[in-house]
């Protein structure tokens, strides 16, 4: 369990202000590449500390719904169909 | 409180919220905490770290995207993969940042897919980047309307805009990109975008490049630009673009006259 994680969370749901010199202390409880991320409030550096990557694909949604688009063709070499609730059914 | 129902699979897709450990509501929560499996969508690194450590056996979605492959197809593999657990018998938990019905194909899909399958299926609010939207910039749609379009079906297709209103176009930052295999499109993408806009504002009309706030230690992105600069700003896979209205509501008098006619008869004859 990440104690930066811990951290975070646990100054999301306080909305008491911290203050700069208090974040700054608060901070200053953690070691190395995690507590100069966090201090200087850079949200790629913190996962890069944790180990992990600094950013993550997030679309989930499409330009078209229902229908996909005539004239692409999927990258992936897979036929494009329409999704439709039968298509998952077992 | 238990039933006494056999264990038989659901699925319940509910919301992250957009800021790590903020935008948790109860009842998501308790769909993450009692779910037999759990699938996350998170937007950020640390968003997923957070829920794995409600859930040190999250099973995150993140995998199934990758660049060059169609988004259509990473977006059916999602749902696939939670469909076979519901099967299997299990409670499924799917939690997906922001609201997991808004702007979000996969949750949608995937509970159609079990309702027809004919297991139970569900979906708990989030806070969305909308809600956020509303909040950080002081934006009440209600006040003069406001008109939301995923940003490269809105250039795909011919929408009547009324520049009265404000706009807001989702995934600004993937405009154009029609095989939706790209994380990213380029500045000639953009400026297709300005110049559909252009037909309908200034190219001096003031937008705002938006990104929510994930972590309580930063700040949400509020970058105001002339429409002119729109295509060579830095935007990401989860900027969103707010065109603020341009005209004043143009007035109906012709409905103004009926409503006056129309009162003025119910007086008349109440």
């Amino acid at each position: 369990m990440s104690h930066v994680i811990q951290f975070l969370e646990a100054l999301a749901r306080d909305t008491r202000p911290l203050g700069a010199t208090g974040y700054s202390e608060a901070v200053a409880a953690f070691d190395g590449p995690a507590r100069d991320a966090l201090l200087a409030r850079d949200p790629a550096a913190i996962a890069t500390a944790l180990g992990l990557p600094s950013t993550y694909a997030c679309a989930i949604a499409t330009p078209d719904h229902d229908e996909p688009a005539r004239d692409d063709q999927p990258a992936d070499g897979e036929e494009e169909t329409p999704a439709s609730p039968e298509a998952y059914a077992a | 409180m238990t039933s006494d129902a056999a264990p038989r699979g659901s699925l319940a897709c509910v919301g992250l919220g957009m800021m790590l450990g903020a935008h948790l509501g109860p009842r998501a929560r308790s769909h993450l905490e009692q779910a037999d499996v759990v699938f996350v969508a998170a937007s950020d690194p640390l968003v997923e770290l957070w829920v794995q450590q409600m859930r040190p056996d999250a099973r995150s979605l993140q995998p199934f995207y990758a660049e060059g492959t169609s988004r259509r197809g990473t977006y059916r593999r999602m749902v696939a993969a939670m469909l076979e657990e519901v099967r299997t018998g299990h409670r499924v938990c799917g939690a997906f940042y922001g609201h997991p019905g808004v702007f979000a194909r996969v949750p949608h899909d995937a509970i159609a897919a079990a309702r027809q399958a004919g297991y139970e299926a569900c979906m708990e609010p989030g806070i969305s980047a909308e809600d956020c939207l509303y909040a950080d910039l002081g934006l009440d749609p209600g006040r003069v309307g406001c008109q939301h379009y995923e940003a490269t079906q809105f250039l795909l297709y011919r929408r009547r805009i009324d520049p009265s209103a404000w706009l807001v176009l989702w995934q600004v930052g993937i405009v154009g990109d029609r095989s939706c295999t790209r994380f990213s499109t380029s500045p000639a993408h953009r400026q297709l975008l300005v110049d559909r806009l252009g037909e309908d504002y200034p190219a001096a009309h003031e937008v705002i490049a938006y990104e929510a706030a994930t972590l309580p230690i930063t700040a949400p992105r509020i970058e105001r630009l002339p429409l002119r600069a729109l295509a060579g700003a830095e935007l990401h896979m989860h900027s969103t673009l707010v065109v603020p209205p341009a005209l004043e509501m143009p007035r109906d008098e012709a409905m103004h006259a009926r409503i006056e006619a129309l009162e003025a008869r119910l007086a008349a004859h109440p």
